[in-house]
C-alpha cells in the first residue's frame, strides 16, 4: 500500500460534518473584531505590549544576535560518550511515567498508570531516589473529575510540586512522604528550586495569576504583571536556582528577578527578521531554552500571508548576558527536557545537553513493532543521568508506559 | 499605519463582510471540525477566524482569492491552539473502551476515537497536512498555500505524518481495526 492509499484508508473514517448546532456568533465576531481594529490603530499589539513593559520599567533589550563564546556564559556539561537505558521500578503499578527531576538527577518524580483513564484507575505520585522507588502516595482530597496529581518538578531535597493536569487544579506538594495542598488553593505549582522556592499560579481557571511560595509552608505571594492584560493569561514555566522565575505572557518570555523587578525578555532580530515571540520551555544548564517565533524567511506562496506564518527555531538565552544561541531550525527537531510548552513525543530519544544533542539508546518497551515514543523529562546538570518515559501508542492502552532512566558516562 | 479606512464603522464594508461570512460558515465549520475532531473547538476556531477577518476586513476585503486567505487563517488558528496545547500531552484521555477485534462495517465511534487519538499524537502541522490532504481533498499545492510552506514540505510532512500513524496504529489499519 502506498502513502496515498494508506492516508485515505486511515483518515477517511474521520470524515463527516459536525452534528450539533453551530455556536458561532457573527455579531460577536464583529464587536470583538472592531475592538481589535482600534487596538491596531493605537499602535499595534506588539508595540503596546512593549510600551506596557517599558512603563513598568522592566523591558529588556537583546544586545547580541551572534553567539559570542566567552567566559561569562554558563558552562555546558561534557556530552556523555555512552548511555545505557533501564526501567525505573514501579512497585505494584502496571505502568508509570516520569514527570520531573532535580538538577542532580538523583531525584525523579512521576505518576502511576497515567496512560489509563481516571475512572476506574486512580493514580499515585511516585518518587525515585538514585533509581529506587522511595514513595508511592495516593493523594487524598483530589477534586472530583480530576485525573489525579501530576508532580511537575522536584528539587535536590526530594520535595516535589504539582497540579491537577486537567480542569480546575490545586497546587500540590510532596514532602516527607506526604502529598498535600499548598496554601492558597486553587492553582498550580509548576517548579521548585533547591532553596525550596516554588513558582506557580493561584486562582480559579481563567483567572490564575503568577505567584511564588517562598517555602512549602508559605502563603502564595502574587508576582507583578503588566497592566492591561485583559484576557491574556500569564503562565509560569520554571524557576532558576537563584530564584528567578520564568513565565510567558502573550507569547513572550517574562522574568521575575529575585530583587523584585520584572520584565519581558527582549526579542532578537535574526538575519534581518525581528522575532515576535519566544515561548520559554525550560531553564536548564544555566540557560533558558525556548521556541523563537520569526516571520518566514521566504514570502509564502500566497503572498498575503505576511504576518501569519512563522519559523519556529529553538534558541537558548542567557538571562545575565542576554545572549541568544540558536540550537535547532525548528521546535520539534530535538526535545528540551522537562519543557513546559511544546512537549512532543519522539521515536528516537534525543535531547539537548547544553548546546549539543545527546542521542540516547531506545529502551525496548513492550510496544507495537518494537518502536517506542519517548518523552524526556530530565537531564542532570552533569549529564550523567537522563530520565523520561517510553510510551506505547495511545491507541492501545493495554501497552504500559515505562519510566526509563539512562545512565551515562 | 493606514488610517484611511477609519476607526469608525462603514455600513457598506459591514454588509460586504456579512454577505461573505454568512455563506461560508458551514464550510469553515466543517474544515475546523475535521482538523480537530471536536465540535466545540471547531466553533471556537471559526469564531476566532471570523473575528480576525472582521478586524482586517477594511484592508483585505479586496484580496484576490479571499477564501484561501480565510482558510489559511483558520488553519493557523488551529496550529496556534495546538502549539499552546502540546505541553503535557503524556497524561491523556484514551477511548473508554479498548478496541476489540475487527469491527465490521462503517466507522464505529470506537474506531473514530482510536484514529483521532492517534492523529492527536502526531505534530500539529503534520496533523493539519494529513487532514487537509486526505479528508478535505486538498491538493499538495493547495495545502502548501494554506500552510505558507513549499510543496516539498507538504510532501515530507505527509510522509512523516503517515509514518508516525503507522507506528502508533501498528498493523491495525490496512486490515481491520
Amino acid at each position: 500500500m502506498n502513502d496515498e492509499e494508506y492516508g485515505i484508508l486511515v483518515l477517511r473514517p474521520l470524515g463527516g460534518d459536525p452534528e450539533g448546532p453551530s455556536a458561532i456568533d457573527v455579531g460577536k465576531a464583529m464587536r470583538d473584531g472592531r475592538r481589535r481594529r482600534r487596538r491596531w490603530w493605537t499602535g499595534g499589539s506588539t508595540l503596546a505590549a512593549v510600551l506596557v513593559a517599558a512603563l513598568t520599567g522592566g523591558v529588556l533589550v537583546a544586545t547580541q544576535q551572534t553567539p559570542r563564546p566567552g567566559p561569562d556564559l554558563p558552562p555546558d556539561p561534557v556530552l556523555p560518550a555512552a548511555c545505557t537505558a533501564g526501567p525505573l521500578p514501579t512497585g505494584p503499578h502496571e505502568s508509570a511515567e516520569v514527570s520531573g527531576g532535580d538538577p542532580s538527577g538523583a531525584w525523579l518524580v512521576g505518576m502511576s498508570d497515567a496512560h489509563l483513564p481516571t475512572p476506574p484507575v486512580s493514580h499515585s505520585v511516585l518518587l525515585w531516589h538514585n533509581g529506587e522507588l522511595v514513595a508511592d502516595v495516593r493523594p487524598r482530597d483530589v477534586r472530583k473529575g480530576s485525573p489525579g496529581v501530576r508532580m511537575n518538578d522536584v528539587n535536590g531535597s526530594g520535595v516535589a510540586v504539582g497540579s491537577d493536569p486537567r480542569g480546575n487544579s490545586d497546587p500540590w506538594v510532596l514532602e516527607n512522604g506526604e502529598v498535600r495542598k499548598l496554601a492558597g488553593a486553587p492553582g498550580e505549582a509548576n517548579a521548585i528550586n533547591d532553596a525550596g522556592v516554588i513558582a506557580g499560579r493561584s486562582g480559579p481557571p481563567g483567572q490564575r495569576r503568577p505567584v511564588r511560595w517562598t517555602s512549602p509552608d508559605a502563603e502564595p505571594t502574587p508576582l507583578p504583571v503588566p497592566a492591561g492584560l485583559g484576557n491574556v493569561q500569564p503562565t509560569v514555566t520554571d524557576i532558576a536556582p537563584d530564584g528567578t522565575i520564568i513565565g510567558e505572557i502573550g507569547g513572550r518570555a517574562y522574568l521575575w528577578w529575585p530583587d523584585g523587578t520584572s520584565g519581558y525578555v527582549g526579542l532578537p532580530t535574526v538575519e534581518g527578521r525581528k522575532a515576535d515571540g519566544f515561548l520559554p520551555m525550560a531553564f536548564s544548564h544555566g540557560w533558558l531554552y525556548g521556541t523563537l517565533f520569526l516571520p518566514m524567511a521566504e514570502p509564502s506562496p500566497a503572498g498575503f500571508l505576511g504576518g501569519e506564518a512563522r519559523d519556529t527555531p529553538i534558541y537558548r538565552y542567557d538571562l545575565r548576558s542576554r545572549i541568544w544561541q540558536k540550537l535547532a531550525d525548528w521546535q520539534m527537531e530535538t526535545q528540551v527536557a522537562g519543557t513546559f510548552h511544546g512537549q512532543f513525543m519522539a521515536a528516537e530519544p534525543k535531547v539537548f545537553v547544553g548546546r549539543q544533542v545527546l542521542s540516547l539508546p531506545a529502551y525496548p518497551a513492550p510496544i507495537m513493532d518494537g518502536t517506542a515514543n519517548f518523552l524526556i523529562e530530565n537531564v542532570s546538570d552533569d549529564a550523567r543521568t537522563v530520565a523520561g518515559t517510553a510510551l506505547s501508542g495511545v491507541a492501545d492502552p493495554s501497552k504500559p508506559a515505562v519510566p526509563v532512566i539512562w545512565r551515562c558516562r | 499605519m493606514d488610517d484611511k479606512t477609519g476607526a469608525g464603522m462603514n455600513d457598506e464594508s459591514d454588509a460586504g463582510y456579512l454577505e461573505y461570512v454568512s455563506g461560508r460558515i458551514p464550510a469553515l465549520r466543517r474544515v475546523a471540525f475535521l482538523l480537530g475532531g471536536d465540535e466545540h473547538q471547531a466553533d471556537d476556531l471559526v469564531q476566532e477566524t471570523i473575528t480576525k477577518l472582521y478586524a482586517k476586513w477594511p484592508r483585505i476585503a479586496k484580496v484576490e482569492n479571499l477564501d484561501a486567505y480565510v482558510h489559511t487563517m483558520l488553519v493557523r488558528a488551529f496550529l496556534d491552539e495546538k502549539r499552546r496545547g502540546w505541553w503535557r500531552v503524556s497524561l491523556r484521555d484514551v477511548p473508554p473502551d479498548r478496541p476489540t477485534g475487527p469491527a465490521a462495517g462503517a466507522a464505529s465511534t470506537e474506531e473514530r476515537a482510536v484514529l483521532r487519538a492517534a492523529l492527536d499524537r502526531i505534530p500539529a502541522r503534520q496533523q493539519a497536512v494529513l487532514v487537509l490532504r486526505f479528508l478535505c481533498d486538498r491538493s499538495v499545492a493547495d495545502v502548501a498555500q494554506l500552510l505558507g510552506c513549499s510543496e516539498g514540505t507538504v510532501k515530507s510532512q505527509t510522509s512523516h505524518g503517515l509514518n508516525a500513524l503507522r507506528r502508533i496504529l501498528g498493523d491495525r489499519v490496512g486490515g481491520a481495526l
